[in-house]
């Protein structure tokens, strides 16, 4: 039998604001206002410590192998402190055909905090290289537009995007994800192609093949989707904890005003009524869940997050054994200064 | 404008048969993509044809890695049959619509969420096709659509399925 194939797109939302500012928090893509920002669970305005629990589930799988990777991803996010190369993409401790459960944990709890992926993932429908082009939306020809531009790369300050819209915070006059400033704000990051550096056509997103074109060692946002066998990045980068910075900066965007937050997570081991649940089951990678309320119009709020990781039973994970301690997080990542 | 892709439907249309598409196109497909994992060889995947011949793959770093091929027999073949026919009672054609409106009255985003996809081509009749972010994710944020729930059950029975095929 012959078969002809009737294709059913569905438009979640058709209509955006072109001269909007944008960003790549959750929730940005799919409410398509660029200008959103997202912060963490219990966030109201107010400024001060935020405290978020994230528990494992009591029904959830491989429970004392999860405790060590739970914990350490706990103690990189609160710590804020990046590092450049921190990807390991043939790592010792991992035989080839293993998973890093820690590494794709730091990426699933990155979400549940507000972040969504710098690249267009495989949400944009897309898959293969052009999924690592630059977050944006779709512009008035309702078409990606990808070319990787003068350098070949895919991701660069060179990329052509024609009317796409973009959704990268970039460094004011910079364009460089790969710098973690000391003033993350409105004042210093953008989201308008008009701040970019001249010469510049695209945002350039902190991607391995990006770095690696730069010369830099390997090192790729924790959000970037994509992981591979025997792969660690098990420390942000510097992309990822400037987003938090700039979340941080509270409602009026603003570094050093009475809205600022610090972000801490809390352990609060096997448990089900925490902010973030992991659970540990069944046959999908990693997936990260979460529920969000409006505090105003640019701002939203998640409400819930559950981190669902999948079976050992399904998939060759490697469950890291060593427990990072505050210490080791300091002299690890401040000895060189950002 | 802009248009966020969440689910894509494949539904078929009759037309006049081919004896070549029904001699190699599978009855039953069955894929699921590891969205996060960025080599090529990143999902399961489980084809049968009308002969009995079925091919599975587990990717490298699936605890039953491997490439394997054999000729199932009936029971097996029954088995398959009984769970993609299932198929047939879905409302496909309006889970689109639902699922973007239940969307635009929840706020929920769910990253990384694998690809599913099913096939199923039977004798005389038009293939249906799906292809959706993984049911088993989203039915837990749209539990209102019974639709996602079916397809999360039939997803996990033929996973099973395959899991215990693959030896």
């Amino acid at each position: 039998m012959k078969t002809a194939l009737i294709l059913l797109i569905v438009p979640i939302t058709t209509l955006i604001s072109l001269s909007a500012p944008a960003g790549v928090f959750i929730f940005a893509e799919s409410q398509t206002n660029p200008n959103l920002i997202t912060h963490p669970t219990g966030y109201t305005g107010s400024g001060g410590t935020l405290e978020v629990s994230v528990c494992i589930a009591s029904d959830s799988e491989s429970v004392a192998d999860m405790e060590i990777p739970v914990q350490n991803v706990i103690t990189v996010w609160n710590a804020l402190a990046p590092v450049l190369g921190n990807t390991n993409l043939n790592d010792p401790q991992l035989a080839s055909n293993q998973i890093d459960y820690e590494s794709v944990l730091l990426h699933e709890l990155g979400h549940c905090i507000g972040l969504a992926h710098p690249n267009l993932a495989s949400e944009s429908g897309l898959s293969g290289n052009n999924a690592r082009y630059a977050k944006a939306l779709r512009g008035p020809n309702n078409a990606f537009d990808l070319n990787s531009g003068s350098d070949g790369v895919i991701g660069t300050r060179t990329d052509q995007r024609g009317d796409d819209v973009n959704l990268g915070w970039f460094r004011i006059g910079v364009n460089d994800p790969f710098i973690f400033e000391s003033v993350i704000d409105a004042s210093t990051y953008s989201t308008d192609l008009n701040d970019l550096p001249g010469g510049h056509s695209f945002v350039e997103i902190a991607g391995l093949q990006v770095a690696q074109q730069r010369g830099l060692p390997n090192d790729e946002a924790i959000l970037h989707q994509g992981t591979r066998s025997r792969e660690t990045q098990r420390e942000l980068a510097r992309d990822d904890a400037t987003m938090i910075r700039l979340g941080m900066a509270g409602l009026d965007r603003t570094q050093g005003t009475g809205d600022d937050y610090t972000l801490v997570l809390q352990y609060g081991g096997q448990a089900d009524n925490c902010d973030i649940t992991i659970r540990t089951e069944g046959e999908g990678l990693g997936l990260c869940q979460v529920g969000g309320q409006f505090l105003n119009s640019n701002h939203l709020r998640i409400t819930s997050g559950e981190i669902t990781m999948g079976s050992a039973g399904v998939f060759n994970w490697f469950f890291n054994t060593e427990l990072l301690g505050d210490a080791e997080i300091f002299a690890d990542r401040f000895e060189s200064p950002q | 404008m802009r248009i966020t892709f969440i689910l894509l439907i494949l539904l078929g249309l009759s037309t006049p048969a081919l004896a070549q598409d029904a001699i190699e196109d599978p009855v039953f497909v069955f894929q699921r993509v590891n969205v996060l994992v960025a080599h090529h060889d990143n999902n399961f995947s489980l084809r049968v044809w009308r002969d009995g011949r079925a091919e599975m793959r587990f990717p490298p770093y699936a605890a039953q890695a491997g490439h394997y091929r054999w000729q199932i027999d009936p029971h097996s073949q029954a088995e398959l049959e009984a769970q993609f026919s299932r198929l047939d009672e879905l409302d496909l054609g309006g889970l689109a619509a639902r699922m973007a409106r239940q969307r635009g009255e929840t706020l929920v985003e769910i990253s990384d969420a694998d690809w599913l996809r099913l096939e199923y081509r039977q004798s005389g009749r038009d293939a249906v096709k799906v292809m959706l972010e993984s049911p088993d994710a989203w039915h837990r944020a749209l539990p209102e659509i019974t639709e996602l729930a079916s397809l999360a059950e039939l997803q996990t029975e033929i996973f099973d399925w395959m899991q215990r095929n693959a030896r």
